[in-house]
C-alpha cells in the first residue's frame, strides 16, 4: 500500500529513502540480504549463550553501574550522530526551499525529518539487542520485548537532543557557522568520551587513588550512583521495568513533541533567515597594504586557516586523541619516556595537516599560476606558513625543557623540527590540489605521498625513541628518514613538473 | 617600467599554438598577431578552442607546440616577464571566501609587486568605481556572481597590466555593472592598452572589438574589422552581409 502523496508518511518515505540511498551506496539489496543473514544468525547465537549470560544480564540490575554507563554512551554517541544529521538535514541538504514552498504542512516537514533523524541512530543497537530480547522472550523473559518501546523512545530523545542542539547553535552562531560547529561538536563528544576513559591514566597516582575511593562509595546503595539512582532508569526499561520504561517513553516522546510541535517556526524562520541573510562581517581589514610576496602570502595563509573553523576542527581533532599521552608526560615530568615522541608525532602530523591546506588546498591556483612569481618561491613559503604555527608552540616547551633536562629539549627540537620539516617537504614535493575542507580525507587521497609523510614521521618518532634509550642505533632511524625523502622527492618529479597545471583543469 | 622591447612588439603573437587533450585536438595550428593598443576579441562556438587558447596564453596551460609573445616576451622562457604585463580574468574566477574584498587586492598586489602605497589608493579607487567600497569588510564567500567577477576583475587590474585576456567578462553582471565593465574596458584600451576577449554576447564584440578573430576547430576561420568579416561573409553568401550574429553563423557553420 503506498501513501498518500504529501502525507506525513510519503514524505518519510522519502526521507529514508534518500537516507539510504547515501548509506548503502547502491548497494541495497546486497546489504539487506547480508544483513538479513548476519541477524538471523546472532538469533541462533543468542539462543546458544543466553541460558550462561543470563545470571550476568539480571546481575546488571542489582549493579547497574557499568549497563548503565555503556547505555550512555551510546546515548552520548547518538546524540553526536543526531545533530550532525539535524545539521544536515536542516541546513547543509539544502532542499528546504524546494519543501517549504510546497503546500505541505510546516509541521509535518519538520515531524518528518525529526522522525528521520531519530530512526537514522536506530539500526546498529536494533541489530545488536533485538535477537537478545527475542530469544529472551522464547526462552520465558517477556518483559525483554521492552528492548523496543525503549529503544524507539531513546531514539527519539536523541533525535530531539540533537534537533534542539542545532537549533541553538543556528540562534547562537547563524546557520553557517552552525553546520561547522555541530560538526565539530558532534566529533567532539566522541572524543570527550574517549578522553574521559583515559582519565585516570592522565591523574597522577595520589588523585587517581582518591577518585576510585570516591568512586567506591558513590556507586554503593544511596550514593549518587547507586542501584536506585534515576541515572540507571533507561537500563532497567530496556529490561521492561514499568516504572522506568514508562518514564523513558514519556520523556523520549514529550521531548521530541515539543521539539517538532513548539519550535519548527522558530527554527524554519531562524534558519532561513541566516541562510539568505547578508554576508559574514569579517575582523577589521588591513590598517595598510603591506608588501613584498612572502609577508603577503603568509598573512594570506594564515587568515584563511584561522579563519576556516573547518579546516582548524579536523586539522586539531585528530590529534585530540594524543592528548592523554601528553597530559601523562606532563603530569610525570619530561623525564616520561613516551612524552617526547608524541610530541614529535603531534607536530609532524599538524605541520603534515597544515602544510596540505597551504600548498595543495590553494582556493586560487589560476591566479597563483598567473603571477609573476616563481612556484617554487610560492611552495616554499606556502611550507614555512604550515611550519612556522608548529614551531612556535615547539620552541618554548623545548625552551622550559632545558632547566629541567637538556637532553630531552634537545631531542624534542630535533626531531620535532625534523618531523615538521619532513612532513612539509613531502607535501611540496609532491603537489596535489584537493579542497581544503577535505582535509580529513588528505591520507586516502593523497597517493604515495600520505604513506611516505607517515613513514617519515614514523621514522621520526622512532628517531625520538632510539635518542632517549639506543642512541647507537639512531642512524637506522634517520635512514628512514632520508629514504622517505627521496621517494618523496622522485616521485614527485611528475607532479612538480606539471605544477598546479593540472590541478587547473580539473577546477 | 616599460621597456624598449615592448614599446616596439605586438601586444600578443601566437604561432602555430597547438594543444590536444587525448586524441582531441582542441587547439590546431592556431595564429594570431593582436597589436599594442588594440580591442580584439575572439569569437567561437562551444568546443572551438577559445577558452584553451587563453589559458595557453596566461601560462596556465603548456601548449603541445608552437609559441606565444606577450609584448616580445616569449611567455614560456621568460614566463616572469610576461605574467608582470598582463592580466587574466577566467570565466568563474576563484576567490578566498575567508577574505574581504581589501585583504584579497592586498594579496594580489603582493603577488605583483605592486608597491603597498600605490595598491592601497589604486585598490579604494576600483572598489568605489565598481560599487565594492561598502562591502569591503565583508568575507567574499557570502558575494552574488557578478561581486565576485567584479572583485576578480579588480584584482585583475590592480597592477595596471598592458594586456587584459578576458574569458566571458560580463558573466553574471547586471545591466549596470556590465555597462560599467564595458565602459571601462573602452577607456582602458584608449589608454594605449590592449584587451583579448572571449565572449558569447556578440553585441559587445560588435560595438567594442576592434578586430575579431572567429576561431572554429582549434584555428582561426577568419579574422579582420567588423566590415571586413561581413564583406567575407557576404561576398561567400552573395549578398551584402548582416549583423555580426549573421557573419557569426555563416563563418562556423558546419559543414
Amino acid at each position: 500500500m503506498s501513501a498518500r502523496p504529501g502525507s506525513w508518511p510519503w514524505l518519510l518515505r522519502n526521507e529514508l529513502r534518500l537516507s539510504w540511498r547515501g548509506v548503502s551506496g547502491g548497494h541495497l539489496w546486497f546489504i539487506a540480504f547480508f544483513g538479513g543473514l548476519l541477524w538471523l544468525f546472532m538469533h541462533w547465537g543468542a539462543w546458544v549463550v543466553l541460558p550462561s549470560m543470563l545470571p550476568v544480564l539480571l546481575g546488571m540490575l542489582k549493579a547497574p553501574f557499568f549497563g548503565g554507563a555503556v547505555f550512555w554512551l551510546f546515548a552520548t554517541l547518538a546524540v553526536s550522530q543526531t545533530t550532525i544529521h539535524a545539521v544536515n538535514a536542516f541546513i547543509v541538504r539544502g532542499d528546504l526551499d524546494l519543501l517549504l514552498s510546497s503546500p505541505l504542512e510546516q509541521r509535518d516537514i519538520f515531524l518528518v525529518r525529526g522522525l528521520a533523524i531519530a530512526l537514522s541512530v536506530l539500526p546498529l543497537p536494533a541489530f545488536l539487542l533485538l535477537p537478545l530480547a527475542h530469544v529472551g522472550a522464547l526462552r520465558g523473559f517477556p518483559g525483554f520485548l521492552a528492548v523496543y518501546p525503549a529503544l524507539a523512545a531513546a531514539a527519539l530523545g536523541c533525535a530531539a537532543a540533537g534537533i534542539l542542539l542545532t537549533m541553538t547553535l543556528v540562534r547562537l552562531l547563524g546557520a553557517r557557522r552552525a553546520r561547522t560547529a555541530g560538526q565539530i561538536m558532534a566529533a567532539a563528544i566522541g572524543a570527550v568520551f574517549f578522553l574521559a576513559f583515559q582519565l585516570p591514566n592522565m591523574l597522577p597516582p595520589e588523585r587517581r587513588a582518591r577518585m576510585f575511593d570516591w568512586f567506591k562509595t558513590a556507586v554503593t546503595d544511596g550514593g549518587p550512583l547507586g542501584p536506585a539512582s534515576p541515572l540507571w532508569w533507561p537500563l532497567r526499561a530496556l529490561y521492561g521495568e514499568p516504572g522506568p520504561l514508562l518514564a523513558l517513553a514519556l520523556a523520549g516522546t514529550l521531548g521530541f513533541w515539543l521539539v517538532v510541535n513548539l519550535a519548527y517556526r522558530r527554527f524554519v524562520t531562524g534558519t532561513q533567515e541566516t541562510l539568505t541573510g547578508g554576508g559574514t562581517a569579517a575582523p577589521a581589514g588591513p590598517a595598510a597594504f603591506r608588501s613584498g610576496l612572502t609577508r603577503v602570502l603568509l598573512v594570506k595563509e594564515w587568515k584563511l586557516i584561522l579563519r576556516d573553523m573547518q579546516v582548524i576542527s579536523q586539522a586539531l581533532l585528530q590529534l585530540l586523541y594524543l592528548l592523554p599521552m601528553v597530559f601523562a608526560g606532563f603530569s610525570r615530568g619530561p623525564r616520561n619516556p613516551v612524552i617526547v615522541p608524541v610530541l614529535v608525532a603531534a607536530a609532524a602530523m599538524l605541520a603534515g595537516n597544515l602544510a596540505w591546506i597551504t600548498v595543495n588546498a590553494e582556493d586560487a591556483p589560476e591566479l597563483m599560476a598567473t603571477a609573476p612569481v616563481p612556484l617554487a618561491r610560492v611552495l616554499w613559503i606556502k611550507a614555512a606558513a604550515a611550519v612556522l604555527p608548529v614551531l612556535a608552540v615547539l620552541l618554548p616547551l623545548a625552551a622550559w625543557w632545558v632547566t629541567r633536562s637538556p637532553a630531552k629539549a634537545a631531542t624534542l627540537l630535533f626531531c620535532g623540527a625534523g618531523g615538521m620539516l619532513s612532513a612539509a617537504l613531502v607535501q611540496v614535493w609532491n603537489p596535489r590540489q584537493g579542497k581544503r575542507h577535505d582535509l580529513r580525507y588528505r591520507h586516502r587521497t593523497g597517493g604515495p605521498a600520505s604513506f611516505i609523510e607517515l613513514f617519515s614521521t614514523v621514522s621520526w618518532i622512532g628517531a625520538a625513541v632510539l635518542l632517549d634509550s639506543k642512541p647507537v642505533m639512531l642512524p637506522a632511524a634517520l635512514a628512514g628518514v632520508a629514504l622517505a625523502l627521496a621517494v618523496a622527492r622522485r616521485t614527485g618529479r611528475a607532479a612538480r613538473e606539471d605544477s598546479w597545471g593540472s590541478a587547473m583543469k580539473a577546477a | 617600467m616599460t621597456t624598449g622591447k615592448e614599446i616596439s612588439s605586438p601586444a600578443l603573437r601566437i604561432n602555430g599554438l597547438a594543444k590536444s587533450f587525448g586524441a582531441k585536438k582542441a587547439v590546431d595550428g592556431l595564429d594570431l598577431l593582436v597589436p599594442a593598443g588594440e580591442f580584439h576579441a575572439l569569437l567561437g562556438p562551444n568546443g572551438a578552442g577559445k577558452t584553451t587558447t587563453l589559458r595557453m596564453v596566461a601560462g596556465l596551460l603548456r601548449a603541445d607546440a608552437g609559441s606565444v609573445h606577450i609584448y616580445g616576451h616569449d611567455a614560456a622562457s621568460a614566463a616572469p616577464d610576461a605574467k608582470k604585463v598582463t592580466a587574466f580574468l577566467p570565466d568563474d574566477p576563484l576567490l578566498y571566501g575567508k577574505l574581504t574584498p581589501l585583504e584579497y587586492l592586498e594579496f594580489v598586489s603582493g603577488l605583483w609587486g605592486v608597491p603597498a602605497d600605490a595598491a592601497e589608493k589604486r585598490a579604494r579607487e576600483l572598489l568605489e568605481w565598481l560599487e565594492l567600497w561598502n562591502d569591503r569588510g565583508e568575507y567574499t564567500e557570502g558575494f552574488s556572481r557578478g561581486m565576485r567577477q567584479k572583485l576578480a576583475l579588480a584584482g585583475a587590474m590592480i597592477h595596471e597590466p598592458r594586456l587584459m585576456i578576458l574569458d566571458e567578462p560580463l558573466t553574471g553582471l547586471d545591466a549596470r555593472a556590465a555597462r560599467s565593465v564595458k565602459d571601462m574596458l573602452s577607456d582602458y584600451v584608449k589608454r594605449g592598452n590592449t584587451v583579448l576577449l572571449t565572449t558569447h554576447i556578440l553585441e559587445i564584440a560588435e560595438r567594442l572589438a576592434e578586430r575579431i578573430s572567429i576561431i572554429l576547430g582549434g584555428r582561426i576561420v577568419a579574422q579582420g574589422t567588423l566590415d571586413e568579416l561581413r564583406s567575407r561573409a557576404g561576398a561567400a553568401a552573395g549578398a551584402g552581409g548582416g549583423t555580426l550574429e549573421d557573419v557569426f553563423l555563416q563563418l562556423t557553420e558546419p559543414a
